[in-house]
């Protein structure tokens, strides 16, 4: 057996900062003000308050069963047959929430950057990476997240100040026109993709100090929501909703409204490669967090032989489904956030109800 | 594309499945075996033309997300 | 004073008279076969055994003499010309045997015998007693003079090492303005020595072992006790003791051997050859190699950004080092992705040039007949190979190399549009951002990543570009040196390294050794509490 793989706070806030600002960035934020309009911020505040409850909870049971992530606290919390169909639900969620990213990344590419290239190079190339990355393991994978994810947070403030004098803060009027349905369903909306952070329940049992656990998600969900909230709210200012809702991603548009004055050069490009980059390194996260629970659900030794396959499942996932940018942005809109509300609250609650009540500890 | 699915499942299974198989780590290669064909599985099925689970999923749950989401 | 009377094997003479091939033994002696051999009590058996073994080389000395005005004894002594300092063996050995011996009133050969046994008259610093011929032969062959005594059934290894050398001159391969010159030479003692007069501290510990089964080479492994952390001596031991090869003739033949990722394209040993380099890293608790024969010394471990730091940096003020730190870190930047990216804007991302530039780039290209691709390659492969004659050259005629390229590579080309004058500024700020790193092995990795980088951001745009630096980063990720992850201090995050990776902070701020290499992590005595 190989040695432990241990990620340091540092690594682990990082990680999942980059997670849930590249899983929301490159996919939902157009989707977001679509549904929500004008009070999006709100949306996004809100479904911050409610993962950080959330995060609650995963910390808790996190400590409450040391050294397990929650596919083997759900097996010795149910037993084993229905504890493991459960916990396997979670590998799969992370599989599709992978495919789903990719695909979301090569359609961004192909309709923004390489027209030409046919995506099947896009994707194969993504996920070879991803695979390699992955076979050198969890730790490296950290290592690389904290280096890129400061890049990716500094790309972030540095678009924000330079767009600032183009906001107009009058498009963010009126407020609450629609009344509070749009914001309550925008929050679970985007709850459900803020939500891929119960990663850290992946994390945790890694983590050198499983209590810091909740302070690190405390600190990435935070960055994240913050980033996004700026984010929608500067589209919005610089768009207007209407225009910002229609677009695929209004994060690269507003980049595009950047230019530096008098020398009229556009640096979108390297903005949203730096997004990729740190998409594609999230997928890479997500199908580690996939292999490594499908093997802990069948009881194998190591996960590492499994990299492979399901990084192969991912591509397969991702070539056959959702082929086109419309059919990703109704599935990502209408059907990932009822899956991912079922998986990252459903069951967590499920499992955290069941363990207080079968009064089961690790 | 099946094509290359069904090249990278071998070599895979030559990389990954032959030592576990000499290890005599059955379990392994089942699982490994397994995950191949439901990758192969979903190449084909997409390549015939039977809705892949993904497409099926989407159908399920469609309405209650588009009542939901407006 | 003396003269040496080149007593050869007898044998040999008589054949080279003929001028044909002297007829050497072809017996091979290999260290088993030395393996036992024990210095007899009969100096002729053992004159027999040094002759069969090494006898036909010219360049063994035998000087035959007897011990004793009365009761004579008869000696004998071994060396190879021009390994010895002919003056030690003269005046430290051979004329106190002949001649001292007596004015102290010694007559007899036992006498002398006696006195030479309680280490009275020769008056050699080094003298070890051995019992094997195969110590005596080692002894010999490394240019130690061997003495042989009748009815003595050991030997006497008398180190008079001495030989030609070149002297300690001025570092050419890392030049600094400020702070010392001098540089390592080929011998080993004489390195050494430069370490040892820098560290004057009991707890320096220079331990060799010989590498080579052939060459029998000298490798040290340079430490300080208390600061190098026991484990990496350690590991370092047990690699370089499991060299399996014939010989060892440069210091990059322990490199090659001893890396952790042997098929990674980035050096993970840092060399140099300067003291004060080697002093330094002495003192930040890493191990030194040193190797015979070779003036470039080996630092483990040689994690990635003490690979880009320079002599220099500590010697000028820290604003100015800080400065140029982060100069460097843009030029290592440059050399490793300008082509790249600029293939990929120029291709896939018109928008990032500036338009007024994008026009005087299109029409500088109007006539060039190849694609920008081509060009961007033609230009980079000609660089290498004028790089590549300038070094290979004698340095006369090197300049006519530079003359030359400058004509060829810059005016005619494009001239004759067969590149355009921007393909050219964009290689000649690549190369010129390549010369500034400090370390000559990592900036060949570099300067080999660069084509690989080049076709994908020539064929995929600024994705190939950001998939071929995320590979480059998980693999510098994922390997370690000597147990310390390369990419340290910077990931793992180890925020007080930093101010001695990413800046030169102000030498009284460095309280502390890099937290993963040293064991005594405290620099300065204010930390102890």
């Amino acid at each position: 057996m190989l040695k432990k793989e241990i990620i340091s706070t540092n690594q682990f806030v990082w990680m999942l900062f980059m997670i849930i600002t590249s899983i929301t960035v490159l996919e939902i934020p157009g989707l977001l003000i679509h549904s929500v309009g004008r009070d999006a911020w709100l949306a996004v505040m809100l479904a911050w308050f409610f993962d950080v409850l959330l995060a609650i909870v995963y910390a808790y049971m996190g400590l409450r069963f040391p050294g397990q992530n929650f596919i083997q606290y759900s097996v010795t919390i149910l037993g084993k047959p229905f504890g493991r169909v459960l916990g396997l639900m979670f590998p799969l969620f992370f599989l599709l929430a992978a495919s789903n990213l990719m695909k979301a990344i090569g359609i961004l590419l192909s309709t923004m950057i390489l027209p030409k290239t046919p995506m099947i190079v896009i994707l194969t190339l993504g996920y070879l990476l991803i695979a390699y990355a992955l076979k050198k393991g969890i730790e490296v994978v950290a290592r690389v997240s904290e280096i890129l994810s400061p890049i990716y947070l500094i790309s972030f403030i540095l678009l924000f100040i330079t767009i600032i004098p183009s906001v107009k803060m009058d498009s963010l009027k009126p407020q609450l026109a629609e009344g509070f349905y749009p914001i309550i369903s925008g929050s679970l909306l985007i709850w459900s993709f803020i939500g891929i952070c119960i990663m850290m329940a992946m994390y945790i049992p890694i983590s050198n100090s499983p209590s810091d656990g909740f302070k690190a998600k405390f600190i990435a969900v935070s960055l994240g929501a913050f980033v996004i909230s700026i984010l929608v709210t500067f589209s919005i200012g610089v768009f207007g909703s209407e225009q910002a809702g229609n677009m695929i991603n209004p994060g690269l548009q507003l980049v595009r409204v950047v230019s530096i004055r008098n020398i009229n050069v556009r640096l979108d490009a390297i903005w949203f490669i730096i997004a990729i980059g740190a998409g594609i390194l999230t997928s890479a996260n997500l199908i580690w967090a996939s292999s490594l629970g499908i093997s802990q659900i069948v009881g194998l030794s190591t996960h590492k032989a499994m990299i492979y396959p399901v990084t192969l499942l991912a591509f397969v996932i991702s070539m056959t489904s959702f082929h086109s940018s419309r059919e990703l942005l109704n599935f990502s809109l209408y059907v990932f956030p009822l899956i991912g509300v079922f998986v990252e609250i459903g069951l967590e609650m499920f499992l955290f109800i069941m363990a207080l009540f079968l009064k089961k500890r690790g | 594309m099946f094509l290359m699915l069904i090249i990278i499942s071998v070599i895979i299974i030559l990389v990954e499945g032959l030592p576990l198989a000499r290890k005599k780590q059955r379990k392994e290669f089942y699982t490994l075996i397994s995950l191949l064909t439901i990758a192969l599985t979903l190449g084909l099925v997409q390549q015939i033309g039977i809705p892949t689970p993904i497409e099926l999923l989407e159908d399920l749950l469609y309405p209650f997300g588009k009542a939901i989401f407006r | 004073m003396f003269f040496n009377i080149k007593n050869r094997n007898h044998k040999n003479k008589d054949v080279t008279k003929k001028n044909s091939m002297p007829s050497a033994s072809l017996e091979v002696y290999t260290e088993a076969k030395l393996e036992g051999i024990k210095i007899s009590n009969s100096i002729i058996e053992n004159i027999e055994i040094i002759n069969k073994i090494v006898g036909e080389n010219t360049d063994l000395v035998t000087r035959h003499f007897t011990l004793g005005r009365n009761k004579l004894i008869p000696a004998v002594l071994f060396y190879f010309d021009n390994m010895i300092d002919s003056a030690h063996i003269d005046l430290n050995i051979i004329q106190p045997l002949l001649t001292d011996a007596y004015t102290s009133g010694l007559t007899t050969g036992p006498e002398i015998i006696k006195a030479i046994e309680l280490g009275n008259i020769i008056s050699r610093g080094q003298m070890t007693k051995v019992n094997e011929m195969k110590t005596l032969t080692n002894g010999l062959l490394e240019g130690d003079a061997v003495l042989l005594i009748e009815s003595v059934n050991e030997a006497y290894v008398l180190s008079a090492k001495g030989y030609a050398h070149r002297a300690v001159t001025v570092s050419d391969i890392e030049p600094v303005v400020n702070g010392p010159k001098d540089a390592f030479i080929e011998v080993l003692s004489v390195n050494l020595s430069l370490i040892r007069r820098r560290i004057h501290s009991p707890n320096l510990v220079f331990q060799s072992l010989k590498v080579g089964k052939v060459t029998q080479t000298t490798v040290c492994v340079a430490y300080i006790k208390g600061i190098c952390s026991t484990e990496l001596v350690t590991e370092v031991w047990s690699r370089i003791s499991k060299i399996d090869i014939d010989g060892i003739l440069g210091s990059n033949y322990i490199e090659e051997f001893i890396s952790d990722e042997p098929f990674s394209v980035f050096p993970q040993v840092r060399n140099t050859d300067r003291p004060d380099v080697a002093s330094a890293a002495l003192l930040e608790g890493r191990v030194v190699i040193v190797v015979d024969n070779t003036p470039k010394i080996l630092i483990l471990p040689g994690e990635f950004f003490s690979l880009l730091q320079s002599a220099e940096d500590y010697y000028n003020r820290y604003f100015f080092s800080t400065v140029i730190r982060l100069l460097r870190y843009l030029a290592v930047f440059i050399a490793l992705t300008l082509p790249a990216f600029y293939l990929a804007a120029a291709n896939f991302h018109q928008e990032l040039i500036p338009t007024d530039l994008l026009v005087s780039i299109i029409s500088a290209r109007t006539g060039v007949p190849f694609p920008n691709f081509l060009e961007a390659f033609l230009m980079e492969g000609t660089f290498e190979i004028l790089r590549e004659a300038g070094v290979r050259l004698p340095r006369p005629i090197g300049q006519a190399v530079s003359i030359v390229g400058g004509l060829v590579i810059g005016q005619a080309a494009v001239q004759a549009s067969i590149v355009s004058p921007l393909m050219v500024i964009v290689v000649s700020l690549t190369a010129i951002a390549t010369f500034t790193i400090p370390q000559y092995n990592i900036s060949q990795s570099i300067r080999l990543l660069r084509f690989p980088l080049m076709i994908l951001g020539a064929t995929l745009g600024l994705y190939g570009l950001m998939l071929g630096l995320l590979f480059l980063l998980i693999h510098l990720a994922s390997i370690r040196s000597f147990g310390t992850p390369y990419l340290a201090p910077l990931s793992p995050l180890k925020l007080s390294d930093l101010k001695d990776t990413v800046i030169r902070a102000p030498l009284w701020v460095h309280i502390k050794r890099p937290s993963e290499i040293a064991r005594n992590k405290n620099r300065m005595d204010s930390n102890k509490n």
